[in-house]
């Protein structure tokens, strides 16, 4: 995609949109000029945008969950937990209202065993591995402009997959 | 039967790669140096000096993947210095898994610069090169002593 090429496109199809409902007042079939403008078709950079921001929003709160249930493991968890909310805010396109970050609900339970610590990580590290995976994917496919982004976050969920491997045991 | 034709010139793909092999020969000689700084310091400084095995193996067949793309675009292959100024003279074994961890930094950026120029194969191969430099930086930086929150990156390269 050429950078200022998908605005354009969306700025003369938003004039042709108000022109064509300026010439339809009056009509009595103008019911169609109040609804919704159709919004552009999303590019592929965008789609690959979505893509990537789901595994990160599926990220969060599977972190979110460990967290609130081992704290044992809480300060690593954190830390990669905000790398995964700071891949959120570089891949939301600027706009002041798109900022989600999810956050879990979880009451920590009684018991903790070592054996779950270990089987929340190994899914932690697989989440991330298959994060990794689909990054990479992504990152060959997207624009000049989004694919160093893309190839950043790959190499982040690599690392934090090596990060929490040992904790597995 | 005629050889087959290189690529079409691709100037900003061979500029952007021979910016990233410049880098990966200077890790060459860093890993090397590292490995020559670590071997006093054996017994306790094993571990580290696979560390320092790693980089330099991983960084010698980037450096020759390197060489080959840029040929394979009708490029020159910039050459390895004959030495190179160490960011830091540290000697003791923390300094020396920071200097590791240090030339990934600096190897990450210039693959960061280089991934939006590339495309197919090329950009496959800086992609995984950027990951292992993530990994590998931060193995070094957990081997110093450092925690997770501070050995990680989160935009490893940016």
């Amino acid at each position: 995609m050429v950078p200022g090429q998908g605005s354009s496109r969306r700025v003369v199809l938003g004039t042709l949109s108000l022109a064509a409902t300026n010439a339809l007042v009056g009509c009595s079939w103008t019911r169609a000029a109040r609804e919704p403008a159709a919004t552009p078709a999303a590019t592929a950079d965008d789609i690959l945008r979505g893509s990537a921001l789901e595994s990160e929003h599926a990220l969060l709160v599977a972190y979110d969950r460990a967290i609130a249930v081992y704290p044992s493991i809480a300060a690593t968890l954190r830390a990669v937990r905000a790398h995964h909310a700071e891949h959120v805010s570089r891949l939301v396109p600027v706009t002041p209202t798109a900022t989600v970050t999810p956050t879990a609900t979880v009451t920590p339970t009684a018991t903790v065993t070592a054996d779950a610590v270990q089987v929340t990580v190994a899914g932690l590290v697989k989440l991330e591995r298959a994060a990794a995976t689909s990054l990479r994917t992504q990152c060959l496919a997207a624009s000049a402009s989004l694919a160093p982004l893309l190839a950043s976050i790959h190499a982040a969920e690599t690392a934090h997959a090596d990060l929490l491997a040992p904790l597995v045991g | 039967m005629p050889a087959q034709d290189p690529r079409p010139p691709d100037p900003a793909a061979v500029w952007r790669l021979s910016d990233l092999l410049a880098m990966e020969h200077a890790a060459v000689y860093v890993a090397a140096a590292a490995g020559g700084e670590l071997a006093a310091l054996r017994p306790v400084a094993e571990s580290a000096r696979v560390l320092a095995q790693n980089a330099f193996t991983a960084h010698r067949e980037l450096r020759d993947r390197l060489v080959a793309e840029i040929l394979d675009r009708g490029g020159t292959a910039p050459p390895a210095q004959a030495a190179y100024r160490l960011p830091a003279v540290s000697t003791d074994l923390a300094g020396v898994l920071l200097l590791l961890a240090d030339i990934e930094d600096r190897c990450s950026a210039a693959a960061y610069d280089a991934i939006g120029d590339l495309t197919g194969n090329g950009r496959a191969l800086v992609t995984d090169a950027l990951a292992g430099m993530a990994v590998r930086g931060q193995q070094a930086r957990i081997a110093a002593g450092q925690p997770a929150g501070q050995a990680a990156r989160a935009l490893p390269g940016a």
